[in-house]
Formats: structure tokens, sequence, C-alpha cells
């Protein structure tokens, strides 16, 4: 067992532990849970088949079948916003575990071997993030195609630069503190050091970081989906928001409130996860 | 200062040449290495048979891909970043044209965002912690949670359509005849506004919980000098202090975000049909404009390298902190 994760108070041996210790961290964590809900019961709970049309003859408002109304081509809103919830949450999971993956896996190597893997996993890191990712996302759909999957990766593989870096300063710090050297003076071996002494610690400051990037990633999608650059097999919110924007001069206004108040309290749910771990692993980047 | 400072811009710039170099060869590899015929991509969209088989000559597509680099590289540092068929003209002029109208967006936006961000953050530092902190800090919250489309869309419908106090697009209005540069340029402010409201909302965000943050670590820092030195200083001269160091961050920050935008904010120059980078993307990607979509992912980059350059320097001048020798 790490020795530095004794210094944590004993509750934090749960995660309930850690819900408990701050009261947004709680609430934050609820609210996802209801979307989680959502996304796994979606079909349970949709009325429709979310990409099926001509259910209605063009833009109705909210009504008995239709809870959220429906668009111009007779699709219902509600479905697909509650199946939209699950695209969303899938993207946003999948994405981060892809840069986090490669987040570990690159400032794990650079921090602690440091030397040339390091300057040169720096550079890497340093030119992927001169690029506006949004751009680069634009233009790698463009190129391969805007399938789900494509689209997944595509988020995963530009999000780790940020994650590896936080990652990496992590390590540096944690490479000459006193349990790693009496580990290693206790002839452990690198791979021992890094998997069992280095990488526990160096998760806190991480977890964050990577639920931000979550955040992002649902972001993206939807931003992609919304310039109708999303898989059109795929309900998205970003691409109902789009329709929203011709609905709205038709009085449509449904079209863009519900979408939008599900993004945002997604997105606003895992930003108050992130601050509150932040709060209560990183109490010395607490304000 | 004096040869430190040269010294170390020179280094700088240095460093910067080889993330151009790895930006110029990704930018080159993926229209590449992308599905489909390289020329048919590189001469776009309706592009005929002819037309496709001399963009394979002049870049020697046939060629192995070292020497196609350099017959890439050679056009590209000539100021030939290809011709967009969508527009009729060379993707560079298109390019500069353009530019100028993102940067008046972006550049208010950030400037106004710079201003709110930082009074609010440094107030929500100040009296940390209270009602006011709390109000301010979520606040902060939600503006950082809403995406831009979110924004933007709301705002055209509640002081666009409902209000009818502001435009719903466009620079300028169109079909309008200004009577002279004056009238022109109030229209243009006009269309401005909801554009750059949109912005600076999203960017405030951020800047507030920068500043409230390095506010308050450089004022208790302050303070622990202050106590040492026997409270030798007045609280005004702490905060002046503080405030100074504070900044730092988010001005840096800042620079780096700008540099970011100058390749176009593409989510609200498309709802606002702001006709800048961001807009120009789109209109590329619906006419399958590679060799305009390429222009335009290089332009960003480079900005972005360029910027960082900048700001990075700038810094070290600034930063009391840092001894240049």
């Amino acid at each position: 067992m790490p020795v530095e994760l004794y210094a944590l108070s004993s509750n934090f041996k749960t995660v309930l532990g850690v819900l408990r210790s701050d009261k947004n961290l709680l609430a934050g964590a609820l609210m996802l849970l209801v979307f989680v809900l959502v996304a796994v019961f979606a079909n349970l709970i949709a009325t429709y088949h979310p990409l099926q049309t001509g259910l209605t003859r063009g833009l109705h408002p909210p009504s008995r079948g239709f809870l959220m109304g429906t668009d111009q081509i007779g699709r219902d809103v509600f479905s697909w916003v509650i199946y939209g919830t699950r695209t969303a949450l899938v993207v946003g999971v999948t994405a981060t575990a892809i840069s986090f993956v490669i987040a570990l896996a690159v400032g794990l190597v650079s921090g602690y071997f440091g030397g040339k893997a390091d300057l040169v996993l720096m550079r890497i890191v340093d030119i992927l993030l001169s690029i506006p990712q949004f751009i680069f996302m634009i233009v790698m759909v463009m190129l391969y195609g805007s399938t789900f999957t494509n689209i997944v990766l595509i988020i995963g593989l530009l999000s780790w630069p940020t994650l590896a870096r936080i990652v990496r300063a992590e390590v540096l710090s944690l490479r000459e503190r006193e349990f790693v050297l009496a580990a290693r003076a206790l002839g452990a071996s690198s791979r021992d050091l890094i998997l069992k002494e280095i990488l526990p610690n160096a998760l806190p400051p991480v977890i964050p970081a990577a639920a931000l990037t979550a955040s992002n990633a649902i972001l993206a999608e939807a931003a992609l989906s919304f310039l109708g650059l999303g898989d059109p097999r795929v309900p998205s919110w970003g691409t109902m928001l789009w329709i929203a924007r011709q609905a709205i001069f038709a009085g449509g206004w449904w079209t863009l409130v519900f979408p939008s108040i599900f993004i945002v309290l997604v997105i606003l749910s895992i930003n108050i996860i992130a601050d509150g771990l932040n709060n209560v692993l990183n109490p010395r980047e607490r304000t | 200062m004096g040869s430190g400072l040269a010294a170390y811009v020179t280094k700088r710039a240095l460093s910067a040449i080889p993330t151009l170099v790895v930006i110029l060869i990704l930018s080159f590899l993926l229209v590449r290495l992308a599905p489909g015929d390289p020329a048919a991509l590189i001469a776009g969209e309706g592009a005929t048979p002819e037309y496709i088989e001399n963009i394979r000559k002049e870049y020697g597509l046939d060629k192995p891909l070292h020497e196609q680099f350099l017959i890439y590289l050679s056009h590209i540092v000539r100021g030939d970043w290809g011709y967009s068929l969508s527009y009729s003209r060379p993707v560079m002029d298109v390019l500069i044209e353009r530019i100028p109208t993102t940067l008046l967006l972006v550049g208010t936006g950030i400037l106004v965002a710079l201003l709110l961000g930082v009074v609010l953050g440094v107030l929500a530092a100040v009296k940390r912690n209270t009602a006011i902190d709390r109000c301010i800090s979520a606040v902060a919250l939600m503006l950082y949670s809403l995406p831009a489309f979110v924004v933007a869309q709301f705002l055209i419908y509640v002081f666009a359509l409902k209000a009818r106090m502001f435009p719903i697009s466009g620079i300028v209005s169109i079909g309008a005849t200004h009577a002279g540069t004056l009238d022109y340029i109030k229209d243009v402010l006009w269309h401005l506004v909801l554009p750059a409201t949109t912005l600076s909302l999203l960017l405030m965000a951020v800047y507030m919980r920068v500043t409230r943050a390095s506010m308050i670590e450089s004022l208790v820092s302050n303070y622990i000098i202050a106590a040492r030195a026997r409270g030798l200083r007045s609280s005004s001269i702490i905060f002046r202090h503080a405030l100074k160091n504070a900044l730092l961050p988010v001005v840096t920050i800042a620079g780096i975000q700008f540099g970011t935008m100058i390749g176009g904010v593409v989510i609200t120059e498309t709802i606002f049909s702001w006709p800048g980078v961001g807009r120009l993307t789109i209109e590329a990607v619906q006419s399958r404009d590679y060799p305009l979509l390429m222009g335009i992912f290089l332009l960003s980059a480079i900005s972005v390298v360029i910027a960082n350059l900048i700001t990075d320097i700038i810094y070290t001048i600034i930063d009391p902190r840092v001894k240049l020798r």
C-alpha cells in the first residue's frame, strides 16, 4: 500500500468517503448519476426511435405525445435528447479513457526516465498543443470520415497532451520523494517503482484534469455535430442544436431549449465534480 | 538585461523552428495519408482530370515522399499555399482577406473579457469566501460550462429575434448603403456586439477563475513578506504588488488564446455568419475545398507558435522573478 495514501484521512479509502467530504462534489456526482441512468435506460425512457422522421407534419410544440415537441422533419425531440445523453456520455468516457491511457504512458516514461525520451516526448506534446484542437479535429474528420468511431478516436487522440504534462509533472516531483528512494534502496525494480509507488500517487491531481477532458470531449463532439460533421446515424445534441438554428425563426424554441439544458447540465455536473475533486485531492491547490 | 534578453529571445525563437517544421511535416502527411487520391484532394472538389494531373506534376506526387516534401516546402515558403477552387483565388489571398475580420471579433472579445474577468476575479479574491466571492465563482462556473453555440443561440433569440436590438448575422446590413466611413463603422460595430459578447462571456469565466486563484496566492505571499518586514508596508502597497504578480498568468493565457483564435472561432463565426477565418473553415468543409482547409490549418498552427513565442518573451520581460543576467 503506497505510503502517501495513509496521509489522507481514513475516510478517503472509499469512494463514498471522498464524495461525502465535499458538498458540491456530492451534488455534482448526483446530477451526473441522473444522466448516467437516463443514458443506460434510454430505450425504456424514450417514446420513439430518435432517428425516425415524419412523426408529425413538421415543427410541433411540446404536447402530450411529444414531450419536447418535434422538429421540421417530424423527429421527436424528447427521444432525440434522451438518446443523445447516451451518445454524449459514451463520447466522454471513451475519448477520455483513450487520452488517459496514452497520457499515463507518456507521462510516466517521460517523468521517470527523463533524458532523451523526455525531450522527444515533450516536444511532441508541445507541437500537438500548438495546433488548435478544433481545427485539427475538423481537418481529421474531413480527411478520414465522420463515423462515430472516428470522431471518438480523433477526440481521444487530440486530448492526451494536456493530461500527459500533468502526469509528468507529478511523476517528476514524486520521483525524489523519500518513500520512492526507500523502496529503491530496498531493491525495488523500476517497473515496480513506477507501478506500485509512483503511479498510485500520481493519479490524484490527474483525475480532475481527466474529468475536464471528458467535458471537453462532449463539447467537441457536440460542436462537430453542430457543424454537420457528426455521424448522421448517431443522435447527438449538437445536431439538434443545428436544426434549432432554422427552427427558432419559425418559433420552434423547444429545439433550442431542451438539448441546451441537457448539455449545459451534463457539462456543469462534470465541471463541479472536477472542481470538487480538485479541492479534495489537492488541498495545496485549494483556494 | 541587455545581452541576456537578446540571447534569450534568439534562443527561444530558434527553438520554435523545429516546431514549425514538424507542423509542416504533419500538414504535408495528413493529406497524403488520407484515403483517396492526394492529387484529387489537393486539387479540390470539382477539378477536371487535366487539372488533377497538373497538380500531380506540380507537387511531384509520383515521387518519393521526401522529395515531395521539399517541393511542398518550397511552395509554402514562397507564399503559394495552393489554389482554392471554390473561391477561384489563391488560398493565401482568401486567408489574408478574412484575417482582419476575425481579429476584430477576437480582439474585442478578449479585451472585454479581460477587463471584466480581471476585475471580478480580483474582487472575488479580496472578498474570499464571502457571499460575493461565492456568487462570482458560481457565475464563473456556470459561464465556463456553457458551450459557445448555446450562448450564441440564446443571445440571438433574446436580443436579436425578440428584442430586435441587434442584427442576427453578418458584419454589415445586407444591401445597405452607407453615408460615409463613420456610418460604415457604426454598422460594423452594431453587428459586432452579439458575437463579441458571446466570446467575452465564455472567456470571462476562465479569466475570472485564473485571476482569483493567482490573486489569492499572490496576496498570501505578499502578506507573509509584509509580516516579516513588520508591517512597514501599507495594505494598498501590498495589494498593488500582489495585483501585478497576479495578472501575469491571466495575460499569458489571454495571449496564447489570442494566438489560438487567429485561426478563427468556428462556432461563433458560423452562428453569426461573421465573415472571418472560422466561417471560412466551414465554407471550405462544405465545398470540400481541401487546399483552403489545409491553408487554414497551417495558419492556425503557425499563429499559435508565434503567439506562444511572443507571450513567452513578454512574460520573461515582465516577470520580476525571472533573472536574465
